[in-house]
């Protein structure tokens, strides 16, 4: 199906989303500049967490959940398989 | 193909299937799993070449990884099923939904693979993404950053894509399925699958051939979104609101992609809340 096709079907006005979406958190679009250059000096890149997106802590961490970790730890007897033919 | 796929199976009732993305696994559901299997049976397959299940010597293309999903999806015999997607298991799961309208009377959604942003019209659309994308499809580049750097796993798993820090324990168990650069071969070729400028074509097709059903389908939807989110921003979130048939809408608040690590008690409560309506 052609995008023309697409946008005629759910009748949206796309582009206008596209303008204004910034995509992914720009520290992950920072490293994704780095990286290459790394790459192309031949050096070992460095991945040092570089997360300003959480350096002022204003999320909330959601400690209660944590102590789910039984289900996590109980996960192997609750798995099965199947082989896909 | 003779490909063993590992799924957790608990709980017993209306099937509930969640389906994870790159580069995780049903471990990601660990702790929303539990806030449905009372009255409801769960089940969160491992994509091939992920998780638990087998790791065999494919491309790991959306054709290769949807051939094993459905084939799972069809010998299980779904009738009456619910859908919980993320990521590329949205993809996956659309697709499937789309493609079996009879079996699916529900879908929850969240960071998932839905227009107005997929698909990306063009390389050039997508803004500072650009780059990045550029460079992960780009043969050596991507393999030096996926294949031996584990970018997804240590970067934009573990900083990038939740807010809060993840613990070692938790960081083992979305790295064992990856020990070396052979087995990290589905996690570079995902990002190699992301439909832009309509290519690859089966993911594209996949894609696009999903989308009208899927916005215009009567059956019960819940997106679950934050702020600014990483597939489906603030500005996405008001287009599926004014276009998407059905759409309850739950938002968490602010966040990244992998929410189900940051919000897992809201979101189990949410979908606890919605499995009573629908």
């Amino acid at each position: 199906m052609a995008e023309g096709t697409i946008k005629q079907l759910i009748n949206a006005p796309v582009e206008k989303v596209w303008d204004s979406w910034d995509g992914f958190p720009n520290s992950l679009l920072s490293w994704a500049t780095i990286g290459p250059k790394n790459l192309d000096d031949g050096h070992h890149k460095d991945l040092t967490p570089r997360t300003p997106h959480k350096a002022g802590g204003a999320l909330r961490l959601m400690s209660s959940s944590r102590n789910r970790s039984h289900f996590c730890q109980n996960l192997g007897s609750l798995r099965e398989s199947q082989v896909i033919n | 193909m003779g490909h063993q796929m590992a799924y957790v199976d608990e709980g017993t009732g209306r099937p509930v299937v969640f389906l994870h993305g790159n580069p995780t696994s049903s471990y990601l559901w660990r702790n929303i799993i539990p806030f449905v299997t009372d009255g409801h049976r769960a089940i969160a397959p491992d994509l091939i070449g992920m998780g638990d299940s087998s790791k065999p010597d494919l491309d790991y293309t959306y054709t290769d990884q949807a051939a094993h999903l459905h084939g799972l999806l069809d010998a299980l015999d779904l009738r009456d099923a619910i859908l919980v997607l993320h990521d590329w298991g949205s993809a996956l799961g659309f697709d499937w939904a789309a493609k079996n309208p009879d079996r699916v009377s529900a879908i929850a959604f969240m960071e998932a693979m839905v227009p107005p942003v997929m698909p990306f019209p063009s390389l050039e659309a997508m803004g500072p993404s650009a780059e990045l994308f550029k460079n992960l499809r780009s043969v050596g580049v991507g393999e030096q950053m996926v294949l031996q750097d584990n970018f997804f796993i240590e970067v934009i798993l573990r900083d990038l894509g939740v807010a809060m820090r993840l613990s070692d324990d938790v960081m083992d168990h979305y790295r064992a399925p990856f020990p070396t650069p052979e087995s990290r071969k589905p996690v570079l070729q995902w990002p190699r699958e992301v439909p832009i400028a309509q290519a690859p074509k089966p993911a594209f097709d996949a894609v696009t051939g999903y989308i009208p059903w899927l916005v215009s389908s009567d059956i019960p939807k819940l997106l679950l979104h934050v702020e600014p989110g990483g597939l489906i921003p603030p500005q996405a979130v008001d287009w599926l609101k004014a276009n998407m048939t059905n759409l309850d809408t739950v938002f968490l608040g602010p966040g990244s992609h992998y929410i189900q690590e940051d919000y897992p008690d809201q979101i189990g409560a949410a979908l606890a809340s919605w499995l009573t309506r629908v």
